[in-house]
């Protein structure tokens, strides 16, 4: 029954993912008759300047992915443990970061903390210094903290969704033993979140991997190049697709090999246990007077300076009228023109419908293929579920061009058509649903599924009644993101648009490449507001959170 | 009570499919009724075809002159217009690729995906600027590469791109990267016009006074107007956009003592084009005022028809007496090898 289960997926990623993708990585393994050869990917794998790039992208990735990991965790503890108010709209907010374009990260965070930036501006003032005291830019730790930004969310949203559905009877029973702090939680604890903690650092890791400005941009210059830049090179400067795709190639191996091992790694650690619909949370507000409140607030103004200052000089730079620095009058100039309808609103409309449309096609796609990955006992399951997360690990340069090349024969046009992204967008989204809706599917205790069958309930009921709702809220995550994905989306977007499919990152590069900055950074704000709005409406249709 | 939790996920499912669909018919309002088949295709880099770019202004002007109906795509930048058509050579959708420069000339001729045509408009261009003799692309408007600085917070400017290596000047210049950006690229080019293949020298020199070296010339220009530097690579044209619609003057471009890198765009015909006829009636009307004059204020160029006037602002837009260019046979043969040797030396 799992296999009829797993046809329409199949078919759907066949025909617009493994058939595009491979119609161009097929130039990376053929010579120049056509005949396969891994002469290409050889060449490259021989070329030191390459390794070392290989290298240092793997390194910057596996750092980011523990800097965030590091800064999330407690934040999805806080979500997880305590109520307080405004907890869904920070939950809501914090999410936001990962659908910013990169060129807007990059101008919120060289406004905030660059040299010239609001940070050193104000410390420079106060203590009348007339060089800027913090260099935090254009260096290796730039780029982490710029990495932590966007994917600080990815880890406290997929850990706290799993978090909260965990019993806490087990770690009860380990307090009454003795067990406390650090002692609890590396004991207790970490092993009981640890499926979602590794699909989190999983997920942020190929992100980082495939990161490309914010190394490029805030690192300083080429001394710190990811793999990224060189398939751009190859596939968008150089034109030389072959060696373009024989980069992404190696690229998707990696990619590969650390989803594989990750996956491993992840059904050792997983055991089923008791999972409660929700968990008696105290109030944060009632423990502000101890130690432990005020240590939690420190946690939460650090996080709003790293996460929220960006954001928030975005909004405030896109009030301006004029670019630079100085006395400026407040001005609603570029609100006024968004707002006054033709291409603005129509990409405002146009991004919702694809992120509307990309969320209900990766839901169901991802919560099958989950569900059969996590339930199916098959010797290659661990490949099969590898090569299913591939999308995230492809670069959407390859795959944007991928169907370029692919459907051109075809007599009707798909590139230009609302579906072509849409499906694009699909692909390159539905993997997180697995990643989040995998933990948990993992953790239902089997028992369960015994006691309903015993008492008369086919596969089927038992998928709808029981297992769909105690993975809700994972699966609420995994729509969230999908929709962020979608919303947040360029390279692939770029190449498959028209104007009357125009998107909200489209609209940007665009304000941003005819010197229009500010009108960048309010329609970075109107993609802001209108995210958060988003998040608000799928955690509330969703019931998550307290 | 399993029940009500299924349910609340229906409620999502049934909550988005709304949406979805009030946000499809908000975008069908918002498109204009089904065009009519177009008689021209042009594929063009995107900043030509935005709202700010020559497109909203020149393609009604030619679709009434010769009542025709004109479909232009944006297909990304300059590089990936070329890109498209060499994908799709065998299947060619569309007439005209625009966005073909002199760096890229060699790169277009040598994948054969354009045919010749010699516009009669032409005799009215200056010789330099036409840089394909074999016509397959006709220019249509051309600029310098030059550093733009910020005069409020730089005085004594440098006058030379040796001066850019002044320690006065450290950590105060941004930069493209070649591999990913066109005027990176230029720079890259320009250094080695003027310094030959001892251009590593001078990178090595320069160095110390980069801040950073970012992808692409948005990013680079607006690290600019936020004041992370002030000095960045751009074109002679930028301060004439401050001048236009700032109104302010604050923002300058340096001619240089050892000349500015050219830059000249064309477009050409594609081999295999469903509207050949129409497509040259196209490469006529580029040549002519009635396109010339479009250019300055929407893509920030020079216009090659030299009978055309520049606005006002354009003073602020200074020509170099001496131009710098490399021939294009030069660049498709050591491209390559400049760029790895000269990611070797920044990677330092």
């Amino acid at each position: 029954m799992l296999f009829v289960l797993l046809l329409a997926p199949a078919a759907f990623l066949l025909l617009f993912f493994y058939f595009p993708l491979g119609s161009v990585l097929v130039g990376g393994l053929t010579d120049r008759s056509g005949r396969f050869s891994l002469a290409v990917i050889t060449s490259l794998l021989g070329d030191p300047y390459y390794l070392r790039i290989i290298g240092f992208t793997v390194w910057q990735a596996i750092l980011s992915t523990l800097l965030s990991v590091l800064m999330g965790l407690p934040g999805a503890y806080l979500l997880a443990r305590y109520d307080f108010r405004g907890k869904r709209l920070i939950q809501a907010l914090t999410t936001v970061p990962f659908v910013l374009p990169s060129i807007i990260v990059v101008l919120g965070f060289v406004r905030f903390f660059g040299n010239n930036g609001i940070l050193n501006r104000f410390l420079m003032s106060l203590f009348g210094l007339s060089e800027p005291p913090l260099r935090i830019l254009y260096s290796l730790q730039a780029i982490l903290l710029a990495h932590a930004f966007y994917n600080f969310p990815v880890v406290v949203r997929i850990v706290s969704s799993l978090w909260r559905r965990i019993h806490p009877s087990t770690e009860e029973a380990a307090r009454s033993l003795g067990a406390h702090g650090l002692r609890l939680f590396w004991r207790v604890t970490l092993p009981q979140i640890l499926p979602a903690l590794l699909s989190a650092a999983a997920l942020v890791f190929i992100f980082c991997l495939l990161s490309f400005a914010i190394v490029l941009v805030l690192g300083g210059g080429p001394r710190y190049t990811t793999l990224e830049v060189e398939v751009y090179r190859l596939a968008k400067v150089s034109l030389d697709l072959k060696t373009g795709s024989a980069l992404a190639l190696v690229g998707a191996m990696i990619s590969l090999l650390f989803l594989y091992a990750y996956i491993k790694l992840q059904q050792r650690s997983s055991f089923a246990e008791r999972m409660t619909e929700e968990v008696e949370r105290p109030r944060l507000g009632s423990m502000l007077g101890s130690l432990r409140g005020v240590v939690y607030l420190l946690y939460l103004l650090f996080m709003a300076l790293v996460i929220l200052a960006p954001m928030i000089t975005v909004v405030a730079y896109s009030f301006q009228l004029r670019s630079g620095w100085g006395q400026q009058a407040i001005s609603l100039e570029w609100y006024r023109r968004i707002l006054s309808g033709g291409p603005y609103l129509r990409a405002v409309a146009n991004s919702l419908f694809f992120a509307c449309m990309t969320m209900l096609l990766s839901l169901p796609l991802g919560t099958i293929l989950a569900y059969v990955g996590a339930r199916s006992r098959f010797a290659g399951g661990r490949v099969v579920e590898a090569v299913m997360m591939l999308p995230i690990g492809i670069s959407s340069i390859i795959l944007g061009l991928g169907y370029l090349k692919a459907y051109q024969q075809l007599p009707w046009r798909i590139v230009g058509s609302w579906y072509a992204i849409v499906f694009a967008h699909t692909v390159i989204a539905y993997p997180f649903v697995i990643r989040v809706a995998s933990a948990t599917f993992r953790k239902i205790k089997s028992s369960l599924a015994e006691a309903a069958s015993s008492l008369g309930a086919g596969p089927w009921r038992l998928f709808w009644y029981l297992e769909l709702p105690l993975a809700r809220s994972a699966l609420i995550t995994g729509a969230a993101f999908a929709f962020g994905i979608s919303v947040g989306e360029i390279n692939a977007s770029l190449m498959l648009y028209n104007e009357r499919l125009i998107t909200i990152p489209v609209m940007v590069y665009r304000l941003i490449g005819s010197y229009n900055f500010i009108g960048a950074c309010a329609m970075g704000s109107v993609l802001m507001l209108f995210c958060f709005l988003a998040f608000l409406i799928i955690d509330r249709a969703g019931g998550e959170v307290g | 009570m399993y029940k009500t939790r299924s349910n609340r996920l229906s409620r999502l499912l049934a909550a988005s499919v709304a949406l979805a669909a009030l946000f499809a018919a908000a975008t069908v309002a918002a498109t204009p009724v089904a065009e009519t088949e177009a008689q021209l295709v042009i594929y063009a880099y995107d900043s030509f075809v935005s709202e700010w770019g020559p497109a909203p202004l020149v393609i009604p002007k030619f679709e009434e002159l010769h009542d025709t109906n004109v479909e232009i795509i944006s297909v990304g930048d300059a590089g990936q217009v070329l890109n498209r058509a060499i994908l799709e050579k065998d299947h060619p959708k569309a007439d005209i690729i625009l966005g073909i420069d002199n760096n890229m000339l060699s790169r277009a001729l040598e994948e054969g995906v354009l045919q010749s045509y010699r516009s009669s408009n032409l005799d009215a261009i200056p010789e330099q600027l036409i840089f394909d003799r074999s016509y397959a692309v006709t220019p249509f408007d051309y600029g310098y590469f030059a550093f733009v600085y910020d005069s409020e917070a730089l005085e004594n400017p440098p006058k030379s791109l040796e001066q850019l290596t002044d320690p006065r000047f450290r950590k105060r210049i941004i930069v493209q990267d070649p591999r990913t950006s066109s005027p990176g690229l230029g720079f890259l080019l320009w250094t080695i016009a003027v310094y030959g293949e001892q251009y590593l020298e001078y990178w090595k020199r320069l160095q110390p006074n980069l801040l950073t070296i970012t992808d692409g010339w948005d990013t680079a220009y607006g690290m600019f107007t936020s004041g992370e530097a002030p000095m960045v690579l751009s074109y002679t044209t930028s301060p004439a956009y401050h001048v236009e619609y700032e109104q302010t003057e604050r923002y300058r471009a340096l001619l240089f003592k050892e000349g500015n890198y050219l830059q000249i765009e064309g477009m050409g015909i594609l081999k295999g084009a469903p509207h050949p006829g129409m497509a040259r009636k196209f490469i006529d009307f580029i040549l002519t005022e009635e396109f010339q004059s479009e250019i300055p204020l929407t893509n920030w160029m020079y216009p090659v028809n030299p009978e055309v006037p520049t606005p006002d602002s354009f003073r602020f837009a200074p020509k170099p007496e001496g131009s710098l260019q490399l021939p294009a046979e030069e660049i498709r043969k050591n491209r390559d090898r400049w760029i790895n040797a000269w990611v070797k030396q920044v990677s330092r």
